[in-house]
């Protein structure tokens, strides 16, 4: 058995492909709830990964930063993590939002953990259970770089549906009446 | 939402933060425990940059702040690079009988400083500023 585990690895996730996983279906749902979908499967990597990194790198380049400043951001890249930030960011909205934000922001952070767990990483997977139990898991069904040939070409299929859809809206909007 | 709901979240994940910071400092998840595991223990070090190398046949990986010995070939490897590497404890470090480069995780960093610009520019798209906080669009 490794003692390994990835969460404090540099598993840096292809965030267009993520965000394309939210926007591409999408793009058949006429809803503002789509882009916080979509910024709900961006806040895994954002606040779990980028922090990390960003704060990493500022140690690497000298500024006094403990490494213990680094490690508690990445458990927010796992479920209990950003289910909780999501409660919270719900909170930064007006009473009548807040339910259905944090629901769309759980849809996304399914879909980020959903999407993660498809790759492989030798066995070192992801703490999903964590806090509760630091027992990995990952499917490996692709490679952990495999999304980054998928990323420009969902870019365009997803910049294509929603082209289409404004097209549709506007005709509709302009139709006969 | 209650308030009881919203502090009880924010407890919730300080204590998250607080356990994620024990379990890293002692070697539960990370690799800070690498070093001390029982000769022949088999790891995994996954996805780590080149901190180092020394001579033909040893070299530093980093995870944070975090640095493994590794004894392996080192011939191609340069610092920065980012690899995972599969073998065994020994004394302290680690015994390469694997590694694998992975070339495109410069490529992922861009893509997720893309992913980042994108859903900046998303976000106006779905919410507002209203009087009280924010709120969705339509």
């Amino acid at each position: 058995m490794s003692v390994a585990t990835t969460a404090a690895s540099r598993f840096v996730a292809d965030l267009v492909t993520h965000l394309c996983s939210v926007l591409l279906p999408g793009s058949l749902v006429r809803s503002p709830l789509v882009v916080v979908a979509a910024a709900g499967t961006a806040a895994p990597d954002l606040l779990g990964r980028a922090v990390p990194m960003a704060l990493d790198g500022a140690r690497r380049a000298g500024a006094p930063i403990p490494e213990a400043a680094i490690w508690p951001w990445v458990g927010l890249h796992e479920p209990f993590g950003w289910l909780l930030v999501s409660i919270l960011i719900g909170q930064l909205f007006v009473r009548r939002d807040r339910w259905r934000v944090v629901l769309a922001l759980w849809v996304g952070g399914a879909m980020h953990t959903l999407l993660d767990l498809v790759q492989g990483h030798h066995g070192q997977g992801y703490l999903l259970l964590a806090p509760f139990s630091v027992r990995t898991f990952e499917l490996g069904w692709i490679g952990s770089e495999t999304t980054v040939g998928w990323a420009m070409p969902l870019a365009i299929a997803t910049a294509v549906a929603w082209g289409a859809r404004v097209i549709v809206v506007r005709s509709v909007r302009s139709g006969p009446s | 939402m209650s308030r009881g709901i919203e502090a009880a979240a924010a407890a919730l994940l300080l204590a998250l933060m607080v356990w994620w910071t024990w379990a890293s400092a002692t070697g539960l998840v990370g690799y800070r425990g690498v070093a001390r595991m029982a000769d022949g223990s088999p790891v995994v070090l996954s996805l780590l940059r080149v901190d180092s190398v020394h001579g033909d046949d040893r070299y530093t990986v980093a995870s944070g702040g975090t640095l493994i010995d590794v004894a392996g070939p080192t011939a191609g490897l340069t610092v920065g690079d980012d690899v995972t590497v599969g073998g065994a404890v020994s004394g302290g470090l680690v015994v390469e009988q694997w590694r694998e480069r992975a070339p495109a995780r410069g490529h992922k960093r861009l893509l997720g400083l893309a992913g980042l610009l994108t859903i900046a520019a998303l976000l106006p798209l779905g919410v507002r500023r209203d009087h009280g906080g924010l709120a969705l669009r339509g």
